[in-house]
């Protein structure tokens, strides 16, 4: 069980990050002269993201014992 | 759980050793760095900071300074001509006046000489008149006597000679 | 991570010529029914290679620094039981776990206590066969050793988590020189010798530009100074909380970096554990609301301008609540990124003896040694950028929770003005273009 939940949040994690990353892209390509500023709030939050999948993966390997 | 104790997820267990020791080492770094590197660094990094702020606000100032005062050349410079071709113009016409003033006198000197030098003539003419006349009359004297002596001698000469003075005299 | 310890035990499992396992898959659910050899494999002669096993132990702290085969680094270890006092030595008077000594046994690399108090004092040989001296029960839920003839129970290991996480409540405190306190140690030295001559090159050079280590550093501590503390704490006081954030992402990065470097000096699991995290989250707790002013109080007790029944039943739980979820999701986010990390480069350098068969098929040991290895390498480079971006990422949260306590009341205007000044000034940018 614990494994299938941190696939799934591995999924929900996933869908986040490629969102980040397409809005990122988009806006980078709308304003090149932002994208210094647009990389570092993207990256901040694709770590924020990519905690929120780590909690769940910890929370699985908890539950595995 | 047949992994409880030997291969647990220690990891995710707090163990108080490593609590305390993870503090004690943090609280070191933290302090210890805090004092002896970072406060220093962040201090050493305003004050470059501030310098440089400093010397780009004196290179503003001096640059401003310099275009004041390229400002204040011109401003004199221009004063300057205006008072060159003001004394230049003034000069010019103390110069003329001068000059007329000059011509003025000299006529007016030159008119006295004149003047003075014809009365001079005038005078020493007189004189001179006076002088012949009295000359001609002292001559006329000689040669009457002259003539007189001559004519006691022979009377036709004396007659001839006494015409011929007489002729002289007109 | 341990990829030169991991092909050390690779080797020897190859060469052991270990019998062939299936259903790998399985373990991590039902390691119940398998009579699964719990070593990570270097020990064992019959081992049979389990990955949850093997990675569980190298994550995990240790009261020995292993470096490679048989040979480990003995660490000091103090020991501390009420009513029974300190015990001091090193971790190699437990010769891995073959003795026992005045009631503590070392049971894969930590020690633990016996906790039946007829153990004899002194050092005591424990019976086991190769290097298993710690058997565990029928039912798996304690271990026991054998001395003379008798079996003496252990107690839990030393945690503090009150059984919540299966540690349990234990008779004992270990204060060793873990191999994580031993990195942790260096990781200090470093930072100590890296910016003590850092900041005695600016004392030297004075105004002049930065060189060497200093140049080098510089931009990282403008960077951290100019995009974290600054933005993020307000640039009234910011400068009296510079050291901590600096001490926490110096600290945090360099723990990180010595945790990718796979043999020696390197290897452990630091920010990886959550222990130390908890303490650096809690000192990031106690320093945010220790300069808490006047308004973060109001804000999160008693926000004003909001019915008193939102506030008793809704609000102020809320926000008290968050005053512990921040610390603790900072916790949890740096100990699960990095020990994340760390289970996965083991897992993949596990593929080799999962594909190998621990040992009975070469060819899908070198296949696994490929494909593993790739891997490896590709993710030892997106470790490393989480090294640096989970140091960040630590900072900049705590210089925000930080930058919240002391928030002047005033300052929301300033900063909504330079908002809009920044707006302003894109926009007018886009109306260039």
């Amino acid at each position: 069980m614990g494994a299938l939940g941190a696939g799934i949040a591995a999924l929900g994690a996933g869908i986040g990050v490629g969102l980040i990353g397409s809005k990122a892209t988009e806006s980078i390509a709308r304003q090149p002269e932002a994208s210094g500023d647009i990389r570092t709030a993207m990256i901040i939050t694709a770590a924020l993201v990519e905690g929120a999948a780590l909690f769940a993966i910890v929370v699985g390997l908890l539950a595995n014992g | 759980m047949y992994q409880l104790f030997l291969i647990d997820f220690s990891v995710i267990k707090p163990d108080p050793g490593l609590l305390f020791w993870t503090s004690v080492i943090f609280l070191l770094v933290w302090f210890g760095l805090g004092r002896t590197a970072f406060k220093p660094i962040q201090k050493a990094l305003k004050k470059r900071e501030n310098e440089i702020q400093d010397s780009i606000d004196e290179a503003k100032r001096v640059q401003a300074e310099m275009a004041q005062l390229k400002a204040d050349n011109q401003q004199l410079l221009a004063e300057a001509r205006e008072e060159g071709m003001r004394i230049k113009r003034d000069a010019e016409g103390a110069a003329n006046r001068i000059i007329s003033e000059a011509k003025e006198e000299a006529k007016a000197q030159q008119q006295k000489i004149a003047a003075d030098a014809k009365r001079d003539i005038d005078n020493m003419r007189n004189a001179a008149m006076v002088d012949l006349k009295q000359q001609v009359g002292i001559m006329a004297l000689e040669i009457a006597e002259k003539v007189v002596r001559k004519e006691l001698s022979d009377d036709k000469g004396q007659q001839q000679l006494v015409d011929k003075l007489v002729a002289n005299l007109n | 991570m341990r990829i030169a310890i991991s092909g050390l035990i690779c080797l020897l499992v190859l060469v052991g010529g270990l019998s062939a396992q299936a259903g790998h898959d399985g373990h991590d659910h039902d390691g119940h029914d398998h009579p699964v050899e719990k070593d990570s494999g270097a020990h064992g002669e019959e081992a049979t290679y389990d990955p949850v096993s093997t990675i569980m132990h190298h994550i995990a702290d240790a009261n020995e620094f292993h470096l490679f085969g048989e040979v480990s680094i003995p660490l000091p270890v103090i020991l501390y039981a009420p009513g029974h006092g300190f015990t001091t030595g090193l971790s190699s008077m437990f010769h891995h776990g073959a003795t026992a000594v005045d009631g503590y046994v070392m049971n894969h690399g930590r020690v633990n206590r016996i906790a039946d108090a007829s153990f004899p004092e002194g050092h005591v040989d424990l019976e086991g066969e190769g290097h298993h001296f710690v058997h565990e029960s029928e039912d798996g839920e304690s271990a026991y050793v054998m001395a003379g003839g008798k079996q003496y129970m252990l107690d839990k290991p030393s945690t503090l988590d009150g059984g919540l996480m299966g540690g349990g409540i234990t008779s004992f405190y270990d204060f060793s020189i873990t191999k994580n306190v031993l990195t942790m140690m260096l990781a200090a030295l470093l930072l100590f010798i890296i910016f003590g001559r850092v900041s005695s090159a600016y004392k030297k050079r004075g105004d002049n530009a930065p060189s060497g280590l200093q140049g080098f550093l510089e931009p990282v501590f403008v960077f951290i100074r100019d995009e974290v503390a600054r933005p993020m704490i307000g640039e009234k006081h910011y400068e009296r909380f510079l050291p901590f954030i600096m001490s926490i992402f110096f600290f945090i990065l360099v723990c990180n970096l010595l945790g990718l470097i796979p043999f020696f000096p390197g290897s452990s699991n630091v920010t990886g554990n959550i222990g130390v995290t908890m303490v650096l989250a809690f000192l990031v707790f106690l320093v945010t609301n220790f300069s808490g002013n006047k308004h973060y109080w109001e804000h999160t007790l008693w926000m004003p301008g909001v019915p008193w029944w939102v506030k008793l039943f809704v609000l102020t739980p809320v926000e008290v609540l968050g005053l512990v979820i921040k610390p603790v999701s900072l916790m949890i986010r740096l100990f699960a990124n990095i020990t994340a990390g760390h289970i996965i480069i083991l897992s993949l350098i596990g593929l080799i003896f999962v594909f190998g068969n621990n040992g009975a098929s070469v060819g899908g040991a070198a296949t696994g040694a490929v494909v593993g290895g790739l891997f490896t390498a590709f993710m030892n480079l997106i470790e490393l950028l989480v090294a640096f971006l989970q140091a960040f990422i630590f900072a900049m949260l705590s210089a925000s929770y930080i930058g919240a306590a002391v928030e002047d009341h005033d300052h929301h205007d300033e900063d909504h003005a330079t908002d809009h000044h920044h707006g302003g000034a894109y926009a007018e940018k886009v109306a260039h273009h």
